[in-house]
């Protein structure tokens, strides 16, 4: 029915087995930014026993600059950064730097660079979906765009547009961030928590749902009003009071 | 005498009236045992095993969902110990330092490892799942 697999090996230290060899990170050819050496793109399937969010994170494999990125070597590129310029230049500065606090929040519960490394890998892939064609840098210093593609989300297919809805999931599931979809908006979830949504260009904003929750509350009573529900004994108890008022010759029997 | 029996009966059926009201006003949960047994699981992973991933949860809760919906009565009283089970599973690593006891089995101790694995089986075992353990891998079915 289900599998729940127990990290037995510790990421990052597996990560870190392969920097060594690969002290020079700027003169690394980024395997982000070609087919042939992303795995997870290529027709790897999960095998069996793990999840898919699992495995995508697994087989990313983040190359040297990303792993010195994810934990925090400098001087290290925003490859977050530079993966939304390049790849959804849609995507604003607000919404970057909160899914980079969400990659920091990640690493610091100590999760590893191939969690960040699958987030940015989907940022791409994505791209790749949107139609967008980028030569990245190879010490990531900078990228050339070699075809626009759409920007705007609505505009896509709908085949492009689940395909690419299934990309955000994988993406933010790498960086242990659940991604919801709706009506237009991206929601994104941390152990039960909105932690941001994103409303795709074109779609209508959102009610938030906290204001929503809020206004509710107080219309029904909150905590300095009255419950609604507390009037139908009192309604009762008057009625009531008022039924052996008038019968209360029949009921006592008093005599004038 | 008559009069004292009519007075009772008018006053009964004011308190018969009023009770499911005020009941319902009463910080239990929705009254649906199915709903919020469900709805503790969640909030059980959520809080003691936040590692565990959707797909997990979900098929858990669609199992103990289905039991609860078809057969209340025996799965009713397991859910108690089933919760305290993913509790104390989640809390496996809590002298150690590690709340996320799945993501970060490998900083367990041995001690810890299984009483972590040991205390999720109880619990999904609780609930009339089968559990096997092997290298890592929890398979329930």
């Amino acid at each position: 029915m289900t599998e729940i697999v127990f990290v037995t090996k510790d990421p990052t230290a597996s990560q870190s087995t392969t920097k060594a060899p690969a002290q020079t990170p700027a003169t690394t050819a980024p395997p982000a930014t070609t087919k042939k050496d992303t795995p997870a793109q290529s027709t790897t399937k999960a095998p069996a026993g793990t999840t898919a969010a699992a495995t995508s994170a697994d087989v990313s494999a983040p190359n040297q600059g990303m792993i010195d990125a994810a934990n925090g070597d400098a001087p290290a590129p925003d490859v977050t950064t530079l993966y939304f310029n390049a790849y959804l230049p849609g995507v604003s500065k607000e919404y970057i730097d909160k899914t980079k606090a969400l990659i920091k929040t990640y690493s610091e519960n100590g999760g590893g660079p191939a969690g960040s490394g699958a987030l940015w890998r989907c940022i791409r892939e994505i791209g790749t979906l949107m139609g967008r064609e980028v030569d990245m840098a190879a010490d990531y210093s900078g990228f050339t765009v070699t075809q626009e593609g759409e920007t705007e989300f609505l505009k896509l297919p709908a085949g492009v547009q689940e395909q690419v809805i299934e990309k955000v999931k994988e993406g933010m599931s790498g960086i242990a961030v659940t991604a919801t979809f709706a009506d237009g908006t991206f929601s994104f979830t941390k152990l039960g928590e909105v932690q941001f949504s994103y409303t795709v260009k074109g779609a209508e904003e959102p009610v938030p749902a906290a204001a929503t929750t809020a206004a509710a509350t107080e219309e029904e009573g909150g905590e300095s009003g009255f419950h609604p529900l507390y009037l139908i004994p009192a309604a009762i108890v008057v009625i009531g009071a008022m039924l052996l008022v008038i019968f209360k010759d029949k009921i006592f029997k008093i005599k004038k | 005498m008559k009069k004292t029996c009519l007075l009772m009966l008018v006053l009964a059926v004011l308190f018969g009236t009023a009770i499911p009201a005020l009941a319902a006003e009463m910080p239990s949960g929705t009254g649906d045992d199915v709903a919020d047994l469900t709805a503790s699981l969640d909030t059980y992973f959520s809080d003691y095993l936040p590692g565990l991933k959707t797909e997990s949860r979900n098929a858990i809760k669609k199992s103990v969902k289905t039991g609860l919906q078809n057969n209340k009565d025996k799965y009713f009283m397991p859910m108690m110990s089933t919760l305290a089970n993913i509790r104390k599973a989640g809390q496996a690593g809590e002298g150690e330092g590690v709340k996320d006891v799945i993501n970060q089995y490998y900083k367990l101790s041995d001690k810890a490892k299984t009483n972590a694995v040991n205390y999720l089986s109880s619990a999904l075992k609780g609930v009339f799942l089968t559990v096997n353990f092997s290298n890592g891998v929890m398979t329930v079915s």
